[in-house]
């Protein structure tokens, strides 16, 4: 509105619109209507105040322009802002953040995708001997499914499970084998375990890990549980016997760390790191393995059929000797460490043809 | 009608001067019937409004603490009065009635309708400042007076207020 005439105009109409003739204000008249309060002007207030019923909305208008109320409602917004900037046991700061909390996020997610990297020390050198990759697929109706692949990405092993029909499968590209076995009824429920709720319970739920950090991981500063005793709390996880995976893939000491964004309580990267004594899977050599998860998607939508994959035509299908059984099988599928005794065995054809795994 | 005058009165009527009382409301009658109408949209229940809110001030006139103040607390009882006025008193405005749009009568009503409801839409601090200009011709001395408030702030809602009703009235395509 710039012009003068239109502010006349709306002046115009406004106070033709609003104009009003109203009637005088009549004492006489008032007091009729409020005859006790006609009597207390004329008393001089001598009587005492009417005291009339309070109404609720009277009360919630005393306490909505109260002055302790606004006091109350500057406090409270403070209190929260306070509780925002220096939460406690819930809140934001990386310390605060328990290992229940971590495990209830985990818990809300169905599926995960992990990738990562899989380094295998032969010697003392910080060089690792080979560099792999990884891809670990969770999810909570379909199964479990791990892939190693060389530096150039090719897929040197692929073992899986298929949750519905209990099929295990380990795929061998390199040398087109492959193993396939439907594991006992009765081990399934230990199978089930390798959803990430139920594996971070094996590991961590015990309460026995140790808080570690806050430190900077992929620009977070997450909070790390560190746990000191991985593998006999992964063999107990499945109730493995020590003989039996002493045979495929003997650990040394080892210790495993999540790191865990505060603000989503999920983890954000897992480090593991241990030696692995001489055993089949090494080529009977002692090595250092280090594996770091740094990529993990969850919710993520996954392929039913990556769980149990198509076998290739040419593959030629592998038997395990009678001493072992599909539950070790499946522990050396789930752990996904052999890929490197793979590589390592290539390298020496005298030490793979003491492999027990013969072709069928 | 200045604060002093207020004071003296409301301490005459204390003294059993019903006179003194009844100069008071003269005073704020018309003011008090505009704050009510700007709230119920309906003069005849801002009356009603309006008188009962002086017996609540009639019964409060002992606590009052600063009687020079007499004006905007009265007024505020005023408002609060109307907005707990019940909704079954709340008498139905008659609908206005069809006619062709391109008739200037009709034109003209259309104008009224969107300035009732250019003026329903406002805030009611602005909506009041607006029925007390417009009701009864109030200078911004007697506004401010019973709003508590200064003329220039008064002012300054008064623009804000005529702003908003030019811009909902272009909106609805009516110039002001």
């Amino acid at each position: 509105m710039k012009r003068k005439e239109d502010i006349d105009r709306l002046d115009e109409m406004l106070a033709k619109h609003l104009q009003r003739e109203p009637a005088p204000f009549d004492f006489e008249q008032w007091a009729r209507r409020f005859p006790e309060d006609a009597k207390l002007v004329q008393s001089g207030f001598a009587r005492p105040v009417p005291n009339r019923k309070t109404q609720l909305v009277q009360i919630g208008r005393c306490i909505m322009t109260s002055r302790y109320t606004k006091l109350v409602g500057a406090a409270a917004v403070v209190l929260m802002a306070l509780s925002f900037l220096f939460p406690g046991r819930n809140g934001i700061v990386p310390e605060s953040v328990a290992w229940a909390d971590v495990q209830k996020a985990v818990e809300q997610t169905h599926s995960a995708r992990v990738t990562g990297t899989r380094n295998c020390f032969f010697s003392k050198d910080e060089t690792p001997t080979y560099k792999l990759g990884l891809e670990k697929l969770f999810s909570l109706s379909q199964g479990y499914a791990d892939r190693t692949f060389t530096e150039d990405g090719r897929l040197i092993i692929e073992s899986a499970y298929d949750l519905p029909t209990g099929t295990m499968t380990v795929l061998f590209p390199t040398y087109k084998r492959y193993y396939r076995t439907q594991v006992p009824q009765e081990f399934r429920e230990k199978v089930k375990q390798v959803t990430p709720d139920e594996f971070f319970k094996w590991l961590w739920a015990s309460g026995d890990y140790r808080k570690v950090g806050p430190k900077e991981v992929q620009g977070i500063q997450a909070i790390g549980f560190e746990i000191p005793d991985i593998v006999e709390r992964f063999t107990g996880g499945l109730g493995l016997t020590a003989k039996l995976v002493d045979f495929f893939l003997s650990f040394g000491q080892g210790k495993a760390c999540m790191w865990v964004n505060p603000k989503t309580r999920l983890p954000i990267q897992v480090e593991a790191e241990g030696e692995v004594k001489p055993c089949l899977l090494t080529g009977y050599r002692d090595m250092r393995l280090r594996e770091i998860d740094d990529r993990w998607e969850f919710d993520v939508e996954l392929d039913g059929a990556q769980f149990l994959p198509a076998i290739p035509e040419d593959y030629q299908e592998l038997t395990l000797p009678a001493a072992l059984n599909a539950r070790s099988a499946f522990y050396v599928a789930g752990a996904g460490f052999i890929a490197p005794a793979f590589l390592a065995a290539r390298r020496s054809r005298r030490r793979r043809n003491r492999m027990p795994v013969a072709a069928s | 009608m200045t604060n002093a005058e207020d004071d003296i009165l409301v301490r005459q009527a204390l003294q059993a001067d019903p006179e003194s009382f009844g100069q008071l409301c003269t005073r704020y009658y018309h003011s008090l019937v505009a704050v009510a109408d700007s709230i119920l949209l309906d003069h005849h229940l801002a009356e009603d409004a309006t008188q009962e809110a002086l017996a609540h001030a009639c019964r409060q006139l002992p606590k009052l603490k600063k009687p020079e103040l007499f004006g905007p607390g009265i007024a505020a009882i005023c408002r609060n009065v109307a907005k707990d006025m019940p909704r079954d008193r709340m008498r139905q405005r008659e609908p206005a009635g069809d006619c062709e749009p391109q008739g200037p009568d009709c034109r003209e009503n259309g104008r009224n309708e969107v300035l009732a409801e250019a003026l329903q839409q406002l805030p009611q601090h602005l909506r009041e400042v607006v029925f007390l200009r417009f009701y009864n011709e109030m200078s911004y001395q007697q506004m401010a007076k019973i709003l508590g408030a200064t003329q220039e702030a008064l002012d300054g809602r008064l623009r804000r207020a005529k702003k908003r009703i030019a811009a909902f009235m272009k909106a609805k395509r009516y110039e002001p």
